[in-house]
């Protein structure tokens, strides 16, 4: 529960959260905090996805939502950590890897606080191009930083 | 009665009464003082709706059109919170909700208001088609001026904060746009609320189709271009 509550931290006092990665204070508890409160949001919003289709397709869509996100983390922070050294900066990867973090989690939970529009619009119609293109405008404002995505989210 | 005069407070001194839920001062009272009148009004208004039809349809609007408000308000609440607080507002949900409220209950008690209004139409017309039309236009301006006055709240409310006061500005109106979405989509589900005069009392109506084609079909029909069953 006390994991959960870094996105409170997030987005009320961003600020001094960013200030704290800076400077490299407790980056491991901030990191586990943010994987897993991501991880659970992303789970719960990918079981609402599948829960149109079936209880396998719930199932497997709250597990590969969150992979969908990591695996993009994984592919692309080493590319941002290079780059970024290359031109001067002084992070470290962990600092890279928790700030793209940061990006994830404020994207987890605006998902989330998307998924009582699209459980209502689920229980509400039928057609399934329609729910697509629903969840489609839901993720293109919140993605924070475009470099999370550029790479490796396959159709 | 007590809690129906919230309604007074909110149109004569809502500068105050925004400033208040600012402040946090009395939520709860004022949260069950505006439900109860929203809920109240609304019912009432359903009533008049359902009366062209039958008894049974007068008693099912009255409680289908409350909550088909308080529906959307549940639904559409989450996404205003987090994103305000993701652009630097400092509210809670709670006044987040209260501010919402505050916008039904504006919508409700102007509704009512045209209640004689609907009735006078409902006793000198038998157009049905007329009738549902005059309602959806009712029914927009109503919601379009209780939106206006949330978007008033909301500049009172957070003035606190002034960091990413636009970008919050924006959130509110798009919110406001995904609001009026889910409240038609709301609509359509919970239908009838008038009630077909060549159908049967029905709870819900199992018919495909949406708002918007059907909005479109009863302006065809009035205008002559062709007939809806």
């Amino acid at each position: 529960m006390k994991d959960l509550a870094v996105i409170e931290t997030i987005l009320r006092n961003r600020h001094h959260f960013f200030l704290e990665i800076r400077d490299g204070v407790a980056l491991q508890e901030k990191m586990r905090a943010m994987i897993i409160s991501s991880l659970l949001f992303l789970a719960l919003y990918g079981a609402v996805l599948g829960s149109t289709h079936s209880l396998w397709q719930t199932l497997s869509s709250a597990c590969k939502l969150p992979i969908l996100f990591l695996a993009t983390l994984v592919v692309c922070s080493p590319t941002l950590y290079f780059f970024n050294v290359l031109y001067g900066s002084n992070q470290s990867l962990t600092q890279n890897f928790a700030l793209i973090l940061t990006a994830i989690t404020v994207t987890a939970v605006i998902l989330l606080s998307f998924a009582p529009i699209v459980v209502f619009f689920l229980l509400t119609t039928s057609g399934y191009q329609f729910l697509d293109w629903l969840t489609q405008i839901d993720v293109r404002p919140v993605f924070q930083d475009a470099r999370v995505r550029s790479f490796g989210v396959g159709r | 009665m007590k809690d129906l005069a919230v309604i007074e407070t909110i149109l004569r001194n809502r500068h105050h009464f925004f400033l208040e839920i600012r402040d946090g001062v009395g939520l709860g009272e004022k949260m069950r003082a505006m439900m109860i009148s929203a809920v109240f009004f609304l019912a009432l208004y359903g009533a008049v709706l359902g009366s062209t039809h039958s008894l049974w349809q007068t008693l099912s609007s009255a409680v289908k059109l409350p909550l088909l408000f308080l529906a959307t308000l549940v639904v559409c609440s989450p996404t205003l919170y987090f994103f305000n607080v993701l652009f630097g507002s400092n509210q809670s949900l709670t006044q987040n909700v209260a501010l919402i409220l505050t916008a039904i209950t504006v919508t409700a008690v102007l509704l009512l208001s045209f209640a004689p209004i609907v009735v006078f139409f409902l006793l000198t017309t038998a157009s049905y088609q007329f009738f549902k039309l005059l309602n959806v236009g009712i029914f927009a301006t109503c919601a379009t001026v209780g939106v206006i006055f949330l978007a008033q709240g909301m500049r009172i409310v957070s003035t606190a904060g002034k960091e990413g006061a636009t970008a919050r500005r924006w959130v509110l109106w798009l919110w406001i746009f995904v609001y009026a979405f889910v409240g038609s989509q709301m609509a359509w589900t919970l239908r009838p609320f008038i009630g077909a005069p060549s159908m049967e009392f029905e709870l819900f109506r199992q018919l495909g189709g949406n708002f918007y084609t059907n909005i479109f079909a009863s302006i065809g029909e009035i205008l002559g271009l062709f007939v809806v069953r």
